[in-house]
């Protein structure tokens, strides 16, 4: 059985472990088209904005334990809508998503790491930068990942929901950051 | 109003408008009062009037929100209400937005149930519409920049072409050049010159020499003392390289045309080519004028040795109001920390980038590292 509070218990014979993680990051960044990828392995050019919540579920194998992952979209921040923190209650980890080809999109997910650090403390994250297809057109420097990979409040992943370059290593950093003893 | 009447008329006016209402149990199940839609059925299955459901574990965002619903059935006000925000549920394979409302109907814990599909489509439509113009303005600031950047490096790569090609032969060093690009750059900033300048400036400045490209050898690389007749033809750089950068409309360009001009005019009007004097000189070129000297004397040149900083202040001083624009020469004498750093910032470059050009040698020609190297293979930043 899978307990939803994320206490381990046994199923199958091996450990099996839920935890609840929220993808935050500015609007357009790929929060939603990199769940998609995760969860039917698809990719769709087009821009659909997300309004409200979106729950999915994926599992995330750790040697011999499998960890339950509910994958919360959550809608993107702008100068429009203001993310509803209340959501991120319950979370065990974060997924902040930043958009390589816009270097203001960091600036938004340092901004929203610190608000939620602020209401619920440290929780285990792991950075995706997002749009690693287009990295030719990135506007950010090496220096400037260079600066955010040794922060030590996230890990740093390059990703594409496009071509699926990174994704794995996403969710598997994040799973690893979460069950670490 | 009885609880039947009530329930009747809850359940009619509702039923319909795809909302279902349940009355909450101590027990954490739920009474159903109304569960007209058919999203309802889907998740929850068929249900009547009257019917106990458990609604816990079907919808995460649901089973979030109870925490807050519990708590306003306990301690909130009679008429106030909660709301758990839109969340998207699948019910078949469609998209369903939802929303739940915690309230006190009667005195009594109730949860409403909405799909607020109407006004889910309209901020839906007014959020895509802004974002997709904040993206694409975005864009197209991006392109613009990105193409005045492309054109600037372009210009520098043109420039620094042009500028070796003169250096080569009078074997100053690439590190004078890019110390007059700095000097002159810092001491206009100090002066608050304006932006469209400052922008082109430390190229423009690193042009003043280009005319040397059109003096010949023997004259340029003679290394004793100059006789009349060579001294105006070397005087002719200035007018060469004012022609070389003649006629463009590269704002680096015709700035650094006015500076190759005018870099040997002197404050007192005994300079060259045209002896111009005082204010009648451009700015940009009286500033070039002060830092080319400095910097020609300070360093090694192969037919003299270097002067000390000091030695060669002393000169500059002397020659205030003579060679030297006296404001403007105050200001650089004011300003001898950041030029001792600009000094060291280009020693370390200079060293660091011979450094690397050996290494490159020695990896045949790898090249630095790549974003590549970098992040390494599997998208992890390398720390
Ligand atoms: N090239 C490229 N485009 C991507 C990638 N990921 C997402 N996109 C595109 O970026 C746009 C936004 O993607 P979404 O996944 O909707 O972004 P979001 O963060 O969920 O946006 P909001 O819901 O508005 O906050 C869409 O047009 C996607 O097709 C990627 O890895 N590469
Ligand atoms: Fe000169
Ligand atoms: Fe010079
Ligand atoms: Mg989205």
């Amino acid at each position: 059985m899978v307990n939803t509070n994320g206490a381990w218990t046994q199923a199958e014979g091996r450990d099996v472990v839920s935890k609840k993680v929220c993808l935050v990051g500015s609007f357009a960044v790929g929060k939603t088209s990199l769940v998609r990828r995760t969860i039917d392995d698809v990719y769709d050019e087009g821009y659909l904005t997300t309004v409200g919540v979106k729950v999915d579920r994926t599992e995330v194998k750790i040697g011999p334990r499998t960890v339950n992952l509910m994958l919360w979209d959550l809608a993107g921040e702008d100068a429009f809508a203001e993310l509803r923190l209340d959501y991120i209650r319950g979370a065990s980890g974060l997924i902040l998503v930043a958009d390589g080809t816009r270097a203001d999109t960091i600036d938004s997910a340092i901004e929203l790491k610190r608000k939620i650090n602020r209401a619920f403390g440290p929780l285990p994250s792991v950075l995706a930068l997002n749009k690693s297809d287009l990295v030719a057109s990135w506007s950010i420097s090496d220096a400037h990942c260079r600066i955010l990979g040794r922060s030590g409040a996230w890990s740093v992943v390059r990703t594409s929901a496009r071509t699926g370059e990174g994704v794995p290593t996403l969710l598997a950093t994040l799973a690893r950051r979460m069950v670490a003893p | 109003m009885s609880q039947d009447t009530y329930e009747a008329v809850l359940h009619a006016v509702l039923g319909d408008a795809g909302t279902a209402v349940l009355e909450a149990r101590p027990d954490g199940s739920f009474r159903v009062v109304s569960s007209g839609p058919e999203w309802f059925t889907v998740l929850v299955g068929p249900t009547k009037q009257g019917d106990i459901v458990d609604l816990g574990g079907r919808c995460p965002p649901l089973d979030h929100f109870m925490l807050v619903a519990r708590d306003h059935w306990a301690h909130g006000s009679t008429t106030g209400i909660e709301s758990s925000g839109i969340w998207i549920e699948m019910v078949g394979d469609q998209e369903i937005p939802l929303e739940a409302y915690a309230r006190r109907i009667e005195g009594r814990p109730h949860l409403i149930l909405s799909s607020p599909a109407r006004q889910y489509d309209e901020v839906r439509g007014m959020l895509q519409h802004a974002r997709e113009s904040l993206l694409s303005n975005g864009v197209l600031e991006r392109a613009v920049e990105e193409r005045t950047q492309m054109i600037r490096a372009r210009e520098e790569e043109i420039a620094v072409r042009l500028v070796s090609a003169a250096e080569f032969r009078d074997s100053a060093t690439g590190a004078h050049i890019r110390r007059i690009g700095r000097f002159t750059l810092l001491v206009a900033t100090a002066m608050r010159l304006h932006e469209h300048v400052l922008d082109h400036l430390e190229l423009a400045a690193s042009m003043h020499d280009v005319g040397k490209i059109g003096i010949p050898d023997h004259i340029l690389l003679k290394p004793g003392p100059l006789d009349e007749e060579e001294r105006r033809v070397m005087e002719r750089h200035t007018v060469v390289g004012a022609r070389i950068l003649e006629d463009s409309d590269t704002p680096a360009l015709q700035l650094g045309r006015e500076i190759a001009l005018s870099h040997h005019e002197r404050w007192d009007g005994t300079g060259y080519p045209f002896g111009l004097s005082g204010e009648q000189i451009p700015l940009v070129a009286r500033i070039v004028a002060i830092v080319d000297y400095f910097d020609a004397t300070v360093n090694d040149r192969p037919y003299r040795p270097a002067m000390s900083v000091e030695e060669v202040l002393g000169i500059m001083r002397g020659e205030r109001e003579r060679h030297f624009d006296p404001a403007v020469l105050d200001l650089f004498l004011h300003l001898q920390p950041q030029i001792a750093e600009i000094r060291r910032a280009v020693d370390l470059e200079v060293a660091e980038e011979r450094a690397l050009a050996a290494e490159r040698a020695a990896l045949g020609g790898r090249g630095a590292p790549s974003r590549e190297d970098f992040w390494g293979t599997d998208g992890f930043a390398l720390h």
